[in-house]
This record gives C-alpha cells, sequence and structure tokens, in this order.
C-alpha cells in the first residue's frame, strides 16, 4: 500500500508518529480516503508503534476561490467532511480556514524564488500539461499557496510526516525542499 | 567652434510647464530607444496636465554606474515639465530576493539591508535629479496585504504558457541556467503597481520590455487605460566592444567616481559612442540631432571633450567644473606635457611587442602583472586623435603617441 517512504525526520520523537494529509475539497469525500487510515496502520508497523494518530487536514479556501463557491456552499461541504473523516478512522480533522489566519501574499511568494520554471512543469499532471494554452498563472499560485499550508500544518499540529498519493510525489518531494525536515509516506492510490 | 556642452547644460535650470506637447515629445524621443506608442504618449500629454509617471527600482545594489543614471535622465525631462513622478522601491521583490542569484545562494534582502541600500542608492542618483520633486512608494505596502482572493482575480488573467514561453526565459533554459518562478510573476507584480498608482506613463531600460508589456496586459484586464511605456536604451560600456556597461564587464563609470576619472573614462570610449552618450545625458532636441552628429562626425575628438565636460558638470550643475576638468585633462593628455612632465622615454627596436618592451623598461613587477593590465584595456596610446586600447602583440613600430599604462605610467618609445 505504501509504495515508499523517506524518513528522516531528526524531530521524530521515538514511539510517536502522527501522519497528515491534505484534502483538496472540491468535491465530497468518496470511499478512496478509507486508503488512508489503512496505510497509517502499515506505517505504525513500520515504526513499531501503537501511537500513531492521523490527522486530516481540509483545505477550504482555495476550493472556494478557484470554484467560487460562496461562504456558505463552502461550508456545507467541509461539514460533511468534518463528519465522515473520524467515521473512516481519522483522529484529528483540520480545516485550513481555522489554522491558516494570514493569507497575504507576503508570507508565501517568498517560496517561488526557490523554485524553477522547469521544477514546477515537472509538478503538473500530464492532462493539464495538454491544454496548457488555458493554463493560468494560478497554477504557481496555487502551489505556493499549498506549500504555505503545509508549512503552517507541520508546525500547528506538530505533524512530523506526511501521508500521501503516489500521484502528487513530485509536490511532496519539491515540498520537502521548501518546509521543515518531515517524513513522507507515498501510498500507492490507484 | 560650437558650444553643445554649454549650451545643453543651460537647459538645466530651465522650467519646462507649460511646454507645448510636440516640443516636449521632441526632447524625449531622442532618449528611448523604444516608445509604445508616440501616438500614445502625445494623446496622454494632451489629456493629462499633470500626467503619472513611474519608474521602478529594486534595491539590491549599492554602487551604481552612469548607465544606472540613464532612465533618470528622461524621469528628469517629465520632472522639469511639471509631471507627477512615481518612484517605486521595490522592496517587495527584494524580500523576495533577486532571481537571477539563485544559483548563487544569495539570501533575501532584509528590511534593514533595504533601507541601507535605498540610501546609497538615493545618495548617488541624488547628483542628477532632486528626489524632493519624487513621491517615493514602497511597493511591499500595497503587494504585502493582497489576500489569496485578490491576487487570484489578477493571476487568472495572465496565461501561463505565455508567460514561460517568453524568449528570454527559453534562452536562459537552453543554457540551464535557472529561472525561478518568481520571475515569472514579476511583470504582474509590476501591473498591480501600475493599476494601484493609476500610472500614465512607465520609465524604464529596453531590458524590461517584456514585463511592461506583461503590466499594459494587467491594466487593460483590470479595466484601466493602459500605461505608455517609454524605454531608454542600454548604454553600451567604455571599451567599446559591444557590451553593456557593467560592473562585472570593467568597463563603467561609477556615479561615485572622482570627475577626474569620469572625464577619463568618457575621453575612453570610441567615437561611435558619442551620438550615444549625448543622447543620454544631455537634453537634446529632435531638431538638433543632425547638428550634433555632423559636429561630431567632424570633430569628434573636440565632441568627446564636450561630451566629458558635460557629463562632470551635470552632476554638479556648474560648467567651470567641467572645464575645469578639461582642462586638467588636456594639460595632462596633451603629449608634449606628458613628455615633459611624466613620460619615460624608452629606445627600442620596432619589431619588439609593446610587451616585452614595457617589460624590460624595469618599470613592472612582472609580465603577468603587465598581461592583466593589458587584459583590464589599461595599456592604450594617447594621440591627438584621442586613445586607442593597444594588445599585446602590437609592436613598438606601429605605435603613435605616447603610451600610457594604468592611470599615471606613461612611456615615449624611440625606435632604432
Amino acid at each position: 500500500m505504501i509504495a515508499y517512504n523517506i524518513c528522516e525526520s531528526p524531530l521524530t520523537p521515538p514511539n510517536v508518529l502522527r501522519l497528515g494529509f491534505s484534502v483538496w475539497a472540491r468535491n465530497l469525500p468518496k470511499d478512496y480516503l478509507s486508503i488512508y487510515p489503512k496505510a497509517a496502520e502499515e506505517a505504525r508497523k513500520r515504526v513499531g508503534s501503537e501511537n500513531v494518530s492521523l490527522c486530516a487536514l481540509v483545505d477550504d479556501v482555495w476550493p472556494m476561490i478557484t470554484l467560487s463557491r460562496t461562504r456558505k456552499e463552502q461550508q456545507n461541504i467541509s461539514d460533511r467532511f468534518i463528519s465522515l473523516l473520524p467515521d473512516l478512522g481519522f483522529h484529528e480533522v483540520h480545516l485550513v480556514s481555522d489554522f491558516v489566519k494570514d493569507v497575504a501574499l507576503g508570507e508565501y511568494l517568498p517560496y517561488a524564488i526557490r523554485v524553477t520554471l522547469s521544477e514546477f512543469w515537472k509538478l503538473l499532471p500530464q492532462s493539464k500539461k495538454t491544454i496548457s494554452d488555458n493554463l493560468t498563472l494560478t497554477e504557481i499560485l496555487g502551489f505556493l499557496w499549498h506549500i504555505h499550508v503545509l508549512k503552517i500544518a507541520l508546525g500547528e499540529f506538530r505533524l512530523t510526516g506526511l501521508l500521501v498519493g503516489i500521484r502528487s510525489e513530485f509536490f511532496y518531494l519539491t515540498a520537502r525542499k521548501l518546509l521543515p525536515p518531515h517524513d513522507v509516506y507515498f501510498v500507492n492510490t490507484s | 567652434m560650437k558650444r553643445f556642452d554649454q549650451q545643453f547644460l543651460a537647459r538645466d535650470s530651465e522650467s519646462w510647464v507649460g511646454m507645448e506637447v510636440d516640443e516636449l515629445v521632441g526632447f524625449l524621443l531622442p532618449k528611448c530607444q523604444e516608445v509604445i506608442t508616440t501616438d500614445r504618449l502625445r494623446q496622454k500629454i494632451t489629456e493629462h496636465p499633470t500626467l503619472k509617471v513611474k519608474f521602478g527600482i529594486d534595491p539590491t545594489a549599492s554602487e551604481i554606474h552612469i548607465g544606472h543614471v540613464v532612465p533618470i535622465m528622461l524621469l528628469r525631462q517629465f520632472a522639469k515639465a511639471g509631471h507627477h513622478i512615481d518612484f517605486i522601491i521595490g522592496d517587495f521583490t527584494a524580500r523576495v530576493g533577486d532571481p537571477t542569484a539563485r544559483d548563487t545562494g544569495r539570501v533575501p534582502l532584509s528590511p534593514e539591508q533595504i533601507v541601507k541600500n535605498m540610501e546609497t542608492y538615493t545618495s548617488q542618483i541624488g547628483k542628477y535629479i532632486d528626489l524632493r520633486m519624487f513621491y517615493i512608494h514602497y511597493n511591499a505596502k500595497w503587494l504585502n496585504p493582497m489576500t489569496l482572493q485578490e491576487i487570484f482575480a489578477i493571476f487568472q488573467q495572465i496565461n501561463l504558457s505565455e508567460a514561460m514561453q517568453r524568449e528570454d526565459f527559453r534562452a536562459r533554459m537552453r543554457n540551464e541556467q535557472a529561472v525561478s518562478l518568481a520571475e515569472v510573476c514579476y511583470g504582474v507584480l509590476m501591473g498591480i503597481d501600475s493599476v494601484h498608482l493609476g500610472t500614465h506613463v512607465e520609465i524604464g531600460g529596453i531590458d524590461q520590455l517584456l514585463n511592461f508589456q506583461q503590466c499594459r496586459k494587467i491594466m487593460r484586464q483590470s479595466g484601466i487605460d493602459e500605461e505608455v511605456i517609454l524605454m531608454t536604451p542600454i548604454l553600451e560600456g567604455t571599451s567599446g566592444d559591444g557590451k553593456k556597461m557593467s560592473k562585472s564587464y570593467g568597463n563603467y563609470v561609477a556615479v561615485n567616481a572622482t570627475h577626474e576619472d569620469k572625464f577619463g573614462k568618457i575621453m575612453s570610449i570610441p567615437d561611435r559612442l558619442i551620438g550615444q552618450y549625448f543622447r543620454c545625458f544631455a537634453d537634446v532636441h529632435q531638431r538638433e540631432l543632425e547638428e550634433l552628429d555632423a559636429f561630431i562626425g567632424e570633430n569628434p575628438m573636440e565632441a568627446k571633450k564636450q561630451l566629458a565636460t558635460l557629463v562632470v558638470a551635470t552632476e554638479t550643475r556648474r560648467i567651470d567644473d567641467g572645464l575645469r576638468e578639461r582642462e586638467s585633462f588636456e594639460r595632462k593628455f596633451s603629449q608634449k606635457s606628458i613628455r615633459n612632465e611624466d613620460c619615460i622615454e624608452l629606445t627600442e627596436d620596432a619589431n619588439t611587442t609593446i610587451l616585452d618592451a614595457l617589460v624590460k623598461s624595469g618599470q613592472f613587477k612582472s609580465k603577468s602583472e603587465l598581461r592583466r593590465l593589458f587584459e583590464q584595456q589599461g595599456v592604450r596610446a594617447v594621440n591627438e586623435d584621442g586613445e586607442v586600447i593597444l594588445t599585446p602583440e602590437i609592436v613598438v613600430g606601429q605605435v603613435r603617441g605616447v603610451v600610457r599604462v594604468g592611470k599615471r605610467r606613461f612611456f615615449q618609445f624611440v625606435t632604432v
């Protein structure tokens, strides 16, 4: 289930591993989300600890802007995530709008200096590259925003690792270069 | 003898407030390599008695050279005509860090460093313009607090492929040089500055063309009339090898250089650059260009001396300072006075190379020291036509005039 992992965080206490992942709440949660609690179980065995909690980060800010949702529409979708995720085996559920208070450009644009255009192009899925004439600079903005969210989450919830889909491999490999040390477990979601 | 230096400097103290549109445009255009567009420029001047003119810099460097002053001289003309000058200090961009320096690991500037760099910068350009005439803005004030929603609305107007297809980016990527995401966003941020200030005219170097185009697009898509762009040429360095003026090429005239150095370096430019330098540093009107170019063609040495006089005098606003430097230069560099006062006479075979002859003089520590001076273009023949850069292979018999090595060592060769 876990395709591979990078575990070299010097901050990981011996018996505690907290795993987080991001849900870009564009759509309602589907069954596939249950794969993460199962992957967390596998990770617990790997580190030989029962004391591992799984924390879900639900981004309700970016989708609201990109899909032009009203605050109420977004709230409805977010509420359904919050009620469903604990049943699937997540110990904590956090809405991004609750813990990312500063959404000013000056907070996340500085990451743009440390990522090259070539690196960024690799992050884009093939499906987007084929329609590249329709892509806008918001792709860059979204990337910077997600990095910003992860940085705050790592600190706020003392996350030492991320449990992520292998299809987002390039994004999380790039994120590791920009963020404080953390482990990454790449889950084979297909 | 026509005295262009005195004629142009006299304009320094003139007020151009209320000047006819065509007359003003006639002064502006000689300083521009490209204008987008001249018709719109005329129209804007006509429509707005007080134009909002924008000029931006990133406070990343400390010492500047006269190449950096070229757009400032254009800005000065707008100020003389009574227009409103918005001087943008790109502290937001500087805090992000200079994108092109990514490989060298330059750290983004701290607010303290920015303030320090700005003090150094303004003390230098203050020699050419009265900063009290400008409205100074730090763009972090409006860029920093922009919310995700606000910036999203602007970024979604710009096509990513279009931003990536910029020829300068493609060229750098072909050469395996990094282009950062910050650079891709740079033109958009400039556009936000223009939207925020309601800019009518923007001034900058021709190397900013692609950023300016993006800037205009942002304005257009924000429902604001696009700014007119006036782009100045990139000043060619003093060595005449076609390279732009740059500290790294060693072909520059520092703003903080002494008057003597400035005068001497201007005198070392090739004749073909005299016209370009005049256009950059003097208030020349279009109708005067033909006469000026004819004068340069007929009297290049005299024209160059007038240019050097003007560059020095522009700094102090006193023609006497320029003339004093000219007099000192002529005294020092006329062959007669060099021979009498400073020159070392060397007798050599006409076929000996200049490098070997100078080594034999015993005046230099080593051959490698001399080679370094040749590489730095510091070995020159001084004669009635000006200065000619010498290469080590030239033989003594080919040298005409006195040979100057470095700033102050002079040699006169007698061939046998």
